[in-house]
């Protein structure tokens, strides 16, 4: 599939939007929301092809989405989970599950057990891309709280020995 | 005095508990409910505050000036997601805990208020949930009849989901039964040459269903430590695919 053509971007756009709604988002956090969710797929898409590797497109596509969460939530002054689930909504292996029942059902045992062990791949690959980035976020406020508490001490026992 | 302070601890106690449950049941994380629940008290200068959320129950508990403690408890049923009021939510504590704003009437009014907003109506819901199939089968690489199959077929099957949800099921027949829905009309559209790949329109269909919000709120929560609650999320999404998974196979065994 071309993914540099404007039916795709288009179809990636309805898609996101679409579970924007189902999602009840409205108003000032729609736009990023549905825009978070549509480049996840481009960056699933991007690494898949590039990378050769659906498990570890997924675990760009995640942390990717991360950041944009971290953006955003920070910009909206939202709660940042809003923009993660929609962001995460088209990267879960919906087709992979599938596939995997699929393999099963016509007794294809070890395709069944590869496609299984891709899907819990991928969610994996989604949980440690969110981990990895939320966590990180998470130390680096905390660093910055330090820093500042560390100011205040300084400016308070200056103020002391006056 | 004693009386009007009494009064005034049981009705913010009162009020926390329906901030608490709405945000719970609109999907938030157990540890945004918690923090928010604890900033608001903290911003009325209770103290010994302790909150504690799991997907089902919310505990609420503090001490007035005098050391006298208040708590309640809440049972919570269920779950959706509703994420402009959990915006709206959000947007109320911190208002609340920028300590401009006490007075537990306009706390009152806010709640009733965000209570009140609905979420889209269902012709809405059903046309995003066509949009989403449509748009699937077109990444997928469906082709022209696929694409326009996979609309009737998501209307329908989100129609189907609608109303299984609303008559209060549980989630794991919800989604079988939906799932299946969609693999069946699949199928049998194919056998009547209407569509070329089942499987592309059954998958592009059945992505309106996928578990992403317990997924990443599971996720959130294990990662803020609150293993209870993002086990028990973690579980229903489990049970949630492994539906998914049984609907639409089921519905390919029966037309093998």
């Amino acid at each position: 599939m071309d993914m540099w053509n404007i039916f795709y971007l288009l179809a990636s756009l309805a898609f996101s939007a679409g579970y924007a709604v189902q999602y009840g988002v409205r108003g000032r956090i729609f736009v990023p929301s549905v825009l978070g969710a549509t480049l996840a797929w481009y960056c699933l898409g991007l690494g898949e092809r590039y990378l050769g590797s659906v498990v570890f497109a997924n675990f760009l596509a995640a942390s990717f989405v991360s950041l944009w969460a971290v953006i955003w939530s920070r910009r909206k002054k939202a709660p940042s989970t809003i923009f993660l689930i929609i962001g995460v909504l088209p990267l879960v292996p919906g087709r992979s599950i599938y596939l995997t029942m699929v393999a099963l059902v016509e007794r294809r045992l070890m395709d069944a057990l590869s496609l299984l062990v891709e899907t819990i791949g991928i969610s994996f690959a989604i949980t440690i891309g969110i981990l990895f980035i939320t966590t990180t976020y998470s130390l680096i406020r905390v660093i910055l709280s330090w820093n500042k508490t560390a100011r205040k001490e300084k400016i308070d026992s200056r103020r002391n020995r006056f | 005095m004693q009386k009007t302070s009494d009064g005034q601890n049981y009705k913010l106690l009162h009020l926390c508990m329906d901030f608490g449950t709405q945000m719970l049941e609109v999907g938030a994380e157990t540890s945004r409910v918690e923090d928010s629940v604890k900033r608001i008290l903290e911003a009325h200068d209770k103290k010994a505050i302790s909150i504690f959320a799991i997907p089902t129950l919310l505990l609420v508990t503090f001490e007035d000036d005098e050391g006298i403690p208040y708590t309640s408890s809440v049972r919570i049923k269920n779950i959706t997601s509703h994420f402009d009021r959990l915006d709206r939510l959000n947007h109320l504590s911190r208002t609340l805990c920028s300590g401009e704003v006490k007075s537990l009437e306009y706390f009152q009014e806010q709640l009733d208020l965000i209570r009140q907003s609905k979420l889209y109506k269902l012709p809405v819901l059903l046309l995003a949930a066509v949009v989403v199939g449509i748009g699937f089968s077109y990444v997928f690489g469906g082709t022209v009849a696929d694409i326009l199959w996979s609309g009737p077929i998501a209307l329908a099957m989100k129609a189907f989901y609608e109303l299984l949800d609303r008559a209060k099921l549980n989630s794991t027949y919800v989604n079988l039964m939906a799932s299946f829905s969609a693999g069946f009309l699949a199928e049998l559209f194919f056998r009547l040459n209407l569509l070329a790949h089942p499987s592309i329109v059954t998958v592009a269909v059945v992505m309106n269903l996928v578990p992403g919000m317990l997924l990443t709120n599971a996720i959130y929560d294990i990662i803020h430590k609150d293993f209870t609650a993002g086990l028990n999320k973690l579980i229903e999404a489990v049970f949630v695919a492994v539906a998914l998974a049984v609907g639409t196979g089921s519905a390919v065994l029966l037309f093998r």
